[in-house]
């Protein structure tokens, strides 16, 4: 554990700078979307590259939400036995919405 | 888990009431926390009235004369009162700071003062802080040189440079007021090791004539050691000596990501 508190801590800070476009970029393309047809939704989002960009904001955003929360629970949790559970349920959670994402541009994709 | 209430014999009460029998108008109330481990009461807030026009101007002069004129029973640690020794660090109107350098008339209204936040009190307002004492020595606090660079007899000097980063680190007294104010410290005080002993740290990681920076580097890469600091600054804004814990620490995680390449 002790030789990768420094990792983690690095891996923060790259992901939150990577997540500063990538959060704008996703929200002004909301708004775009909203303004627009059915038809034209879907072609905008079946574009690779955008299922690409979903894809990395997925991953990124995911592995820093895993992270801060995990710092949350280092915090706060002394009890090794819930803090052990809550890391499990958090992973767990991220491992689901992480398939549900990628099951969904792998549809996209193949259709 | 985190305890959201205090257990039943460790919450406040108020305490007593010493009305100033000097017939003085100029009067400020000074509000104490009390405790002793004598007896079983609970721990109180005891009022002080305390005649301004023969007192000194800082807060430490009002604790004294209160200890003096009123209840020798009050309970604290000084030493110096100019500021040096780090003794009388207390929490006065709701910031850690020393209550030698703490002027009376920074304090509007009542004088609220308490013990430093989050420690065991040993009477009144003197804390028990072996446990800060413990983690300082964990992290070596001297210079580490090896034999050879002694032996030749040469004075070890550094540049002008080198002397001028540390600055800012050697001028802390260890007062306790920074690591006290930190909710981190407060959380995990027996792992994370603390603004007060990180600032001492990096004082030595700072030194060019220690040999002995890539283990002192090691031995912090730790999740709980230096990474529970979330630069809240309550270190920053409570320190009395007017030094940076915050941005050491930061000096100290940029040091560890560089030392791993």
């Amino acid at each position: 554990m002790s030789n990768s508190a420094s990792k983690t801590w690095l891996f923060q800070k790259y992901s939150s700078i990577a997540l500063i476009p990538l959060v704008s970029y996703f929200l002004v393309k909301i708004l775009q979307l909203s303004s627009m047809t059915y038809e034209q939704i879907i072609s905008e989002t079946s574009a690779l590259w955008f299922l690409v960009l979903v894809l990395i904001f997925t991953v990124i955003g995911l592995l820093h939400m895993r992270l801060g929360l995990h710092e949350i629970i280092e915090d706060y949790v002394h009890s090794d036995m819930v803090k052990k559970l809550s890391f499990v349920t958090i992973n767990l959670f991220v491992a689901g919405i992480l398939g549900v994402v990628s099951l969904s541009v792998i549809l996209i994709c193949i259709k | 888990m985190v305890q959201f209430n205090l257990p039943d014999n460790s919450k406040l009460i108020e305490g007593e009431y010493y009305k100033s029998e000097t017939g003085s108008t100029n009067i400020k109330n000074f509000r104490v926390y009390r405790w002793s481990p004598d007896d079983e009461k609970n721990p109180r807030v005891d009022t002080y009235e305390v005649d301004m026009d023969n007192c000194g101007p800082m807060v430490l002069d009002a604790v004294m004369k209160i200890k003096s004129d009123i209840d020798p029973s009050l309970t604290f640690r000084r030493s110096c009162r100019e500021g040096i020794c780090g003794s009388c660090a207390m929490n006065i109107d709701g910031t850690n700071t020393l209550a030698c350098t703490k002027p009376i008339k920074d304090c509007k209204g009542n004088v609220a003062i308490y013990p430093l936040p989050h420690m065991p009190v040993i009477k009144d307002l003197v804390t028990n802080l072996k446990n800060l004492y413990k983690q300082l020595t964990s992290i070596k606090p001297w210079l580490h040189i090896t034999e050879k660079q002694t032996e030749d007899g040469i004075e070890n000097i550094q540049t002008k440079n080198d002397r001028a980063k540390l600055d800012g680190l050697y001028e802390c007294i260890l007062c306790a007021c920074c690591s006290t104010s930190c909710p981190s410290y407060w959380w995990n005080s027996d792992k994370y090791l603390g603004p007060a002993v990180l600032l001492q740290s990096y004082r030595w990681l700072q030194d060019s004539r220690d040999e002995a920076r890539s283990e002192r580097l090691k031995e912090l890469d730790d999740t709980f050691k230096v990474y529970r600091c979330h630069t809240i600054m309550n270190c920053t804004q409570a320190c009395p000596k007017g030094l940076n814990p915050a941005k050491a620490i930061a000096g100290i995680k940029m040091m560890i990501a560089e030392n791993r390449t």
